[in-house]
């Protein structure tokens, strides 16, 4: 446990997912804390459920068991509107998932104007600017479809951060890009930890992970299997599965 | 633009070619082909009072149909009740004559009701316009074309009945003691005029004594021949077989106002304004005046023009009913399909899943029976006690349709990829919201096309409510027909005109889904 943060904003506890009424068990009791600034780097093999344990950091898969305690609240009570704490958690998806019938802008300020009562020229302000921030400025007025994969992805991301989010979710944000385009999207996200951006990330880019990772968990079968720094993780793994993981794809 | 040219070039060319097909058809198959249309006269003769009702009298009510029912004679007389039972085919929206004649001094004679088993059973009462009136007649319209049977049931107290229906089955029933001129009179005149080929169908009860009523149907096409018609008929009644020969129709209308001075209560006037509706276009020949026949007697052409409102119309009201119906239901069904796994148990969980189920129940009726048993039940058990067709159509339509719209949005709705909404719900938005801001603009612009396509199936779907009284396009096409007997053209109009409204319809669609390309940015 990363003991240097104490400001824990996400709390899991006993986090368990089945799916298919029950036979598959895509989470199997995790618990964890994401404190406040840090960026957690999420690794396992496929189906170890680091998506799904991401998904339901913000609820896009309810939980079948256990709780999520975000900046104090627990999010899994029916009682409260999960809504407004999703504005606070931004999410970037593998497949960008932009809206494709609105421009860049549009998408960038759908959600502020909406949700956030911005102003139009305020969110725009924002959108261009956090835009010039990725060196997309002048594709301001493009829709989805003209972009190349890591431009839509730099979109999506900065579509996020328009919300001005307190954590930023990624789920696998560079797997579906051409290799050539995952640079320029790990730089932005680069960029985005140095701000002290809190970030949850699950990738199998390890050198990200490596070099921008405060903490990295490695999930298999469902469960966290085991966690520290990177340096830890990736020079002297404790678990056999995470050795086995790792001698496979490093 | 080039190629809206040419789909406009397309159309001209399909229409001129159906056109000519239509009429090569036309002359194949009707050209020569005898059509008789039906000039009834009636004489009634002096020592009876008799009326008859014209056209311009009859009492139309709503379904068509005229009201008789007047027993007073009868129990006047505690008569004797004859139950006189027969069955007739009716033909559509012509006007079909049933005569009582019933006679103060000698006997009653009074027809009671004429009813059918199904459905049209209400006759007009005559009007009694003088309370000495000894004859009474009574037309009525059949409310539909094909197949209905009518039966007749008559009372009377004395003397005889005559019944007459048509050429093979006229019978006369005499008086006993009616062996007198009026038999001979009037046996003779059927006697010829039932040679002549013809499709009316013409009902009369009346009572034969002497000099009491002479009833003449005459078949011809041009004036010379119904003229010869009725000379048969004088010639027959005053033995001079030539007196009529050579008239002119000036010549013969001299001589209906003699034969009205002879026959002081005479109907002739009223039977002869009816046929000069129909005969002028006997003089024309061929496909001319069989389209005049059709569409321009009578401004007949309206029924059709009339119909194809009433078809826009229902369709217009119940593609709007469809529209809202089947969004309702496509949200329903889609809201439960994507949100049943995240949801928590309730209150609001158990009446979203019992509203989608009743959805799937209503999507199952509706597109498991035919529209058109749908239609009659809407019609005949839900509107039972309205009986306002069109009310019933378009309620009946917009149902139907609203199953249909509601899985083509559904489709919509469920072929926008899942991450659409995970990335509306990440960002804040409820599901509602999502819905509104992201999904829909995006499912209206998939789903356009088809709702227009649904749409123009509707308006030809339609085409059925003739089945519950309404006026619509293809029941104009068949009250014409009905009329002129002549089914040819009235339904090639038909279908042309559906045929022209669909390709308007379809050329909206494919610009429309041109415009909606254009403007995609996927």
């Amino acid at each position: 446990m990363n003991t240097d943060k104490n400001d824990v904003i996400i709390s899991v506890r006993g986090l368990s997912k089945h799916f298919a009424g029950g036979s598959i068990h895509a989470l199997n009791g995790v618990d964890a804390d994401i404190a406040r600034g840090e960026v957690v780097v999420v690794i396992g093999p496929s189906g170890s459920g680091k998506s799904t344990f991401l998904r339901c950091l913000n609820l896009l898969e309810m939980p079948t068991e256990g709780k999520v305690i975000f900046e104090g609240t627990d999010i899994t009570d029916a009682s409260i509107n999960i809504n407004l704490h999703r504005q606070k958690m931004g999410m970037v998806f593998q497949h960008f998932n932009l809206f494709p019938h609105m421009t860049v802008l549009d998408n960038m300020t759908l959600a502020p104007v909406k949700l956030l009562k911005r102003s139009k020229a305020e969110a725009e302000a924002k959108a261009r600017s956090l835009l010039d921030r990725v060196g997309l400025g002048d594709r301001a007025g493009a829709y989805p479809n003209q972009l190349s994969g890591g431009q839509k992805q730099r979109v999506a991301i900065v579509s996020a951060l328009c919300m001005e989010p307190d954590v930023m979710l990624f789920d696998e944000p560079t797997s579906a890009l051409d290799p050539e385009m995952v640079g320029e999207v790990l730089e932005v996200m680069k960029d985005l930890a140095r701000t002290g951006m809190t970030m949850v990330v699950v990738t199998h880019e390890m050198g990200f992970a490596r070099e921008v990772g405060d903490r990295v968990m490695f999930m298999d079968g469902g469960r966290l299997i085991e966690q520290g720094t990177p340096q830890e993780i990736f020079s002297n793994p404790q678990n056999q599965r995470t050795r086995d993981f790792l001698s496979k794809i490093l | 633009m080039n190629k809206t040219r040419k789909t406009i070039l397309t159309i001209c060319i399909s229409a001129v070619l159906i056109a000519a097909i239509a009429f090569l058809g036309y002359k194949l198959l009707f050209e020569n082909a005898d059509r008789m249309d039906v000039l009834t006269v009636y004489l009634v003769k002096q020592g009876s009072n008799s009326y008859t009702l014209s056209p311009d009298e009859v009492d139309l009510n709503d379904d068509g149909t005229l009201t008789v029912t007047d027993g007073k004679y009868l129990e006047r007389l505690g008569g004797q009740k004859l139950e006189y039972t027969r069955s007739y085919v009716l033909d559509g929206a012509k006007t079909n004559y049933l005569t009582a004649y019933f006679d103060d001094r000698d006997g009653y004679y009074k027809l009671a009701s004429v009813s059918t088993p199904n459905g049209f059973s209400v006759i007009k009462d005559a009007e009694d316009r003088d309370q000495n009136a000894l004859t009474t007649q009574f037309d009525f319209v059949s409310r539909d074309t094909e197949g209905l049977t009518v039966s007749v049931y008559a009372y009377y107290a004395t003397g005889e009945l005559l019944l007459s229906e048509g050429y093979e089955q006229t019978r006369i029933i005499y008086p006993d003691d009616g062996t007198n001129k009026a038999k001979s009179l009037q046996s003779k005149a059927f006697e010829v005029l039932y040679k002549r080929e013809s499709e009316s169908v013409r009902y009369m009860l009346a009572s034969p004594y002497e000099d009491a009523f002479i009833c003449v149907e005459v078949s011809s096409s041009p004036f010379s021949e119904w003229k010869a018609g009725i000379l048969e008929a004088y010639a027959a009644s005053t033995g001079d077989e030539d007196a009529l020969e050579k008239m002119d129709e000036a010549e013969f209308n001299a001589l209906i106002d003699e034969l009205e001075q002879t026959f002081q209560n005479r109907q002739m006037r009223a039977a002869f304004l009816a046929a000069d509706k129909i005969s002028p276009g006997k003089h024309l020949s061929g496909f001319v005046a069989d389209f005049k026949l059709n569409f321009l007697d009578d401004s007949r052409w309206q029924y059709l023009l009339k119909g194809l409102g009433m078809t826009l119309l229902i369709t217009l009201l119940s593609g709007l009913m469809g529209v809202v119906l089947g969004a309702l239901v496509a949200t329903v069904r889609t809201t439960w399909e994507k949100n049943k796994d995240n949801m928590h148990p309730g209150a609001g969980k158990t009446l979203l899943k019992l509203t989608d189920k009743l959805c799937g129940v209503y999507l199952t009726v509706i597109r498991g029976t035919p529209v058109m048993v749908q239609l009659l039940i809407m019609y005949l058990i839900i509107f039972a006690q309205s009986s306002d067709g069109t009310v019933a159509a378009v309620i009946a339509f917009g149902i139907n349709s609203g199953a249909y719209v509601a899985e083509i949005i559904r489709g919509g709705i469920m072929s926008i990829d899942q991450g659409q909404f995970e990335a509306g719900r990440s960002l804040g938005f409820s599901y509602t919201k999502t819905m509104i801001y992201i999904i829909l603009p995006q499912v209206l612009r998939d789903v356009l096309p088809a709702l227009a396509n649904e749409f123009i199936a509707l308006l030809k779907e339609t085409s059925v409510s003739g089945y519950v009284a309404v006026k619509d396009l293809n029941k104009g096409g068949e009250i014409i027909r009905s009329v002129t007997y002549s089914p040819f053209l009235p339904l090639i109009a038909v279908a042309l005109i559906y045929l022209a409204v669909v390709m308007f319809f379809t050329k909206l669609v494919s610009i429309l889904e041109r415009r909606l390309r254009s403007s995609e940015h996927r």
